[in-house]
């Protein structure tokens, strides 16, 4: 359990957006039959349908919010792989933050996209962007392969 | 008794009243939110319970148990359920069973979502639940309660737990931004309404990568947060301009960003402020 993050919640720091990155991206690829080269990378639009927002969604906007866990699900296994074991970086499948990331792609990348047939398996990646020099992009993690 | 206090016992009970209408309000509309994407929340959703519920392998039977009756996929929907009711009767009781039962749902949620569902409003949410339901301990005890009656201890302190909390967060918010080079520099605006997951219009997008508005944004931003403090000692009348311009830098974040549930959580947290700013 992410009892830290229960109590960010129940003493929160207020501190909102001081982080300058814009935070972790998700990008998925596929291949068809086994033995098959993989396809290119494309990022995972963790956006609900491009619409312009109106006066609604400031009373409810369910998608939007939705899609706001889902990236905060990325920030999660960023974590969690930060406080991961070097020793034992091969549990990072048995995160809970890892599986959820998984069941994302496989339902906002794959049937989204109506890319299961004729996909064998997928693969995703965690990138953070960087446009500062010091500090350059950099992929944190890239999944084994698992069956579409 | 001093006059000023009749007016601040008077408005307590408003203040507590207000405060209730909007979190009945706000609750109700998160909840309504969820329960719309509740198919996310089954086993064939992202959210699954039987992912989720890994989280708390450590914890002993009993607590995993009640987990599972609470927090599995059809549990969950039936906890919402009860929220969206208590959210619905919340404006019209004063007892503090309800802001209780709130609370209880509230955190339940934010469990299940392994921290927060949607990050600063639940924490808001959870403030302005746990100052009600301080402020109504003593309502319960009391057998007449009408405006008139001085502001009880419990009111005090639950409605100015919840007015130092909502101007600690724009502060903090304020003052965590001054110190970070980008935002002083104007690039991280135009970063954070760039970034993907918000979903920014693009017209926005074009403005904020212009140097100098996303810089004037970004100092106005800074300078407004920061001088939130300053509600507590100008008295009411620039309290109430200072709430005014927080509601719509809220609602401007809501069409910017998509940040809707903030508008709400905030706004409710905003008649204990103004109670407090009369005190002198």
């Amino acid at each position: 359990m992410r009892y830290s993050s229960l109590l960010r919640v129940l003493l929160p720091s207020w501190r909102f957006f001081d982080d300058s990155s814009s935070g972790p991206r998700l990008f998925f690829r596929t291949r068809g039959a086994a033995g098959d080269a993989f396809g290119e990378w494309r990022e995972l639009d963790p956006r609900p349908a491009r619409r312009a927002r109106g006066l609604g969604a400031l009373v409810l906007n369910p998608r939007g919010n939705l899609a706001l866990a889902h990236h905060t699900l990325l920030e999660h296994l960023l974590d969690d792989l930060a406080s991961l074991d070097p020793a034992h970086i091969d549990a990072v499948e048995s995160l809970v933050s890892y599986r959820l990331v998984q069941r994302l792609v496989r339902s906002h990348g794959l049937d989204a996209h109506g890319l299961h047939a004729g996909v064998s398996a997928f693969q995703f990646k965690l990138r953070l962007e960087s446009d500062e020099a010091e500090a350059p992009s950099l992929d944190v993690l890239i999944s084994s392969v698992h069956a579409a | 008794m001093p006059a000023e206090a009749d007016t601040l016992a008077m408005t307590a009970t408003q203040a507590l009243r207000a405060t209730r209408c909007l979190l009945g309000l706000s609750i109700a509309l998160q909840t309504i939110e969820l329960l719309r994407v509740r198919s996310a929340l089954g086993e064939r959703g992202v959210f699954a319970w039987s992912v989720l519920r890994d989280d708390h392998r450590g914890a002993p039977a009993l607590i995993r148990a009640a987990l599972d009756f609470l927090l599995g996929t059809r549990g969950f929907v039936a906890l919402l359920a009860l929220q969206l009711a208590a959210a619905l009767v919340l404006p019209w009781s004063t007892l503090s069973v309800w802001p209780l039962v709130l609370l209880t749902t509230t955190l339940l949620t934010c469990i299940r979502f392994r921290g927060t569902y949607n990050g600063g409003s639940d924490a808001m949410t959870i403030v302005v639940l746990l100052g009600v339901s301080l402020a109504q301990l003593e309502h319960e005890s009391l057998q007449v309660r009408d405006a008139s009656m001085a502001a009880t201890w419990a009111e005090r302190v639950g409605l100015g737990y919840i007015a130092a909390q909502l101007v600690l967060s724009y502060f903090m918010a304020g003052v965590a931004k001054l110190r970070t080079r980008a935002w002083r520099e104007g690039r991280a605006l135009s970063k954070l309404l760039s970034a993907p997951q918000y979903g920014a219009p693009a017209t926005l997008v074009a403005l904020a990568s212009r140097r100098p508005i996303a810089l004037a944004a970004s100092w106005l931003v800074m300078a407004f947060e920061c001088a939130f403090p300053l509600t507590l000692v100008l008295g009411v009348g620039p309290c109430a301009s200072m709430l005014a311009l927080g509601l719509s830098f809220h609602v401007f974040n809501a069409y910017a960003l998509g940040l809707n549930r903030f508008v709400w959580a905030w706004l409710s947290a905003y008649p204990a402020l103004l109670l407090w700013s009369q005190v002198e």
